[in-house]
């Protein structure tokens, strides 16, 4: 099952001041769901008094929504449509909520050349880095959460295993600053520390500066933004309309930092109940919602699961010999059916 | 625990049990955590030893995870910095953001506990790569919130095992710059302490069966010592047998 959510936001109409259809005047949420009703007629009534095809219908709905185009209702169409080649792609997660569904799906998809930024790049990260998809890592650590060294990150690092990595390297208060930034359209975020450190040497994005006000010497990082960013949440309502709880991590800015927005989500339901803690993204900030049950394992989704630490475990084995990974990557994941 | 590492035995008719020199660094870092502090705690050992402080004299101790979890109670040491329980049984959960942010930068955190690759007779501590960082030996994760923690936490306690490649002379990179809270590097065969003379640590107690000799051959520099090096008092049964009990529900 999948739901996709065309926005119309206010760019629209001045890129297209002629617009047929002239859904920009419309309510601004518009679902899929009633997209294909009215092109199930075969025809639409446009304010013009025009009728058009339901090629013409979906003509303007793919050339004339800036945030998310065509029909797209499955996690395979969600990431053609969303994530290319040589992208900046966030996928964030903090050991919880990780989207392996939606990463799984680029990796069948061979996407390649992708800058990806994950805070705390595990096991979905080794695992995109290992099948060649990913040119350049943002990160801020890079390991198997209480178990040690990532194999295939450091294969790529020091044996340029299946291809050079190049990396931008941060901690993590850095790149959540540089996070903070991007969803704050902030040229930058600023803090204490960093700069006595050797990161600074090889960290282009980071640098002195002097605060205008105490004279202070502090760090600015260069904000982030994604051409896309990746999560995977609990649920969300039938208008797009994403909720998500527990430990949050940096989903929220990596979000807000982003040109367009994939979200994978346990269930799709009507209404969403209060939860303590919970934060909601609104479906006008977000391309596209594909319902991916268990979409975060072997990480967890609070409340839905729990974590398969038994995999973390074995991951240390698989991931360390590149036939094995290998071998454990095509019959796991490639030879899968995306959701 | 390593089934392979060697095990010390203990002669005192006080204690009748065995213990590895991994747990006797955990349990002398668990005395460390004071009651009612806050303490940021990192993944593995130092995350074990705020349990077992927790679970024996420091019940009120809060908690702080970088994942975002403030005051979790959990029964058990995670596995990761992020799982369930803590969020289950956190007082509140923040966003990473807000975690650094308002709570580490805004000084709410009084103590933190840190594990490191390398460390240097200053404190200065690398956990991103050994070798050259261009193109490195073993690639190690990186930073995390290390370098963040020791600089806006009151007190900073290094746990780390010690070998001539861990207590180093020279750090192949500079991961987490030595900062003022820092007090108290605790190894697998000894403790240290920052002298407020020389900026140096010192050698201040050797773990039971540890000698000063010992010590010293397994550090890179030449170690200064205390001008009386102590021993850590033995692990008590209490001690062993809650640590154990916590290890062997990971």
């Amino acid at each position: 099952m999948g739901y996709i959510h065309p926005r119309w936001d206010h760019r629209s109409p001045r890129k297209n001041p002629n617009n047929p259809i002239g859904w920009s005047h419309c309510a601004s949420h518009v679902t899929i769901c009633q997209v294909n009703i009215s092109c199930s007629s075969g025809h639409i009534k446009a304010q013009s008094n025009k009728w058009y095809s339901h090629a013409h219908v979906l003509y303007w709905y793919i050339v004339c929504s800036p945030t998310c185009v065509g029909k797209l209702t499955t996690l395979r169409e969600a990431i053609l449509e969303f994530v290319h080649d040589g992208d900046t792609v966030a996928a964030e997660g903090f050991s919880h909520l990780v989207p392996f569904a939606a990463g799984h799906e680029i990796i069948r998809l061979e996407r390649r050349n992708l800058t990806l930024v994950r805070l705390s790049a595990d096991l979905i990260a080794d695992q995109m880095v290992g099948m060649g998809c990913v040119k350049r890592l943002i990160f801020s650590w890079a390991g198997n959460p209480g178990l040690g060294l990532l194999h295939r990150f450091r294969d790529a690092v020091e044996n340029e295993w299946p291809i050079p990595l190049q990396i931008e390297e941060h901690n993590h208060a850095g790149l959540a600053a540089a996070l903070v930034a991007g969803a704050a359209r902030l040229p930058f975020g600023v803090l204490r520390g960093y700069i006595e450190t050797d990161l600074v040497q090889y960290t282009a994005t980071v640098t002195p500066i002097t605060c205008p006000f105490t004279g202070e010497t502090l760090a600015a990082v260069r904000a982030v933004n994604p051409d896309v960013t990746i999560i995977h949440a609990q649920r969300a309502d039938t208008e797009g309309n994403v909720q998500l709880w527990g430990i949050i991590g940096v989903q929220k800015e990596a979000v807000l930092a982003a040109k367009k927005v994939v979200v994978t989500v346990e269930e799709i339901c009507d209404r969403l109940e209060p939860v303590a803690n919970s934060i909601v993204l609104p479906s006008w900030v977000i391309s596209a919602v594909v319902c991916v049950p268990g979409g975060a394992r072997p990480s967890y989704a609070h409340g839905y699961y729990g974590r398969d630490n038994d995999f973390y475990r074995a991951w240390d084995d698989i991931s360390r010999d590149r036939t094995r990974f290998s071998e454990w990557m095509a019959d796991n994941v490639l030879q899968c059916v995306a959701a | 625990m390593d089934g392979g590492q060697r095990l010390a035995v203990c002669s005192r008719v006080s204690c009748s049990s065995e213990y590895t020199p991994d747990e006797i660094m955990t349990i002398a870092a668990a005395r460390r955590f004071k009651n009612r502090a806050t303490c940021f705690v990192g993944v593995g050992l130092p995350s074990v030893a705020a349990c077992l402080g927790r679970a024996l004299h420091a019940p009120d101790i809060v908690l702080v995870y970088e994942s975002g979890a403030v005051g979790p109670k959990p029964s058990r040491p995670p596995l990761s910095i992020a799982d369930g329980e803590l969020a289950d049984t956190a007082d509140f959960v923040v966003s990473v953001p807000e975690m650094f942010s308002y709570w580490l930068q805004g000084r709410r955190i009084d103590m933190g506990f840190l594990g490191a690759a390398q460390i240097d007779r200053f404190g200065n501590v690398n956990s991103t790569v050994i070798g050259d960082y261009g193109s490195p030996k073993v690639r190690l994760p990186g930073a995390g919130g290390a370098p963040q923690i020791a600089l806006c936490s009151g007190e900073i306690v290094v746990v780390l095992r010690q070998t001539r490649r861990s207590f180093v002379a020279q750090l192949d990179f500079l991961t987490t710059a030595r900062c003022q809270g820092l007090t108290t590097v605790i190894s697998d065969l000894g403790i240290f302490e920052i002298d407020p003379v020389t900026a140096e640590l010192k050698l201040t107690s050797c773990h039971p069966a540890v000698t000063v000799a010992r010590v010293r051959e397994a550090t890179a520099w030449p170690l200064k010592t205390a001008d009386l090096v102590g021993e850590t008092p033995l692990p008590t049964p209490l001690e062993l047998s809650v640590l154990r009990g916590l290890n062997a529900g990971v």
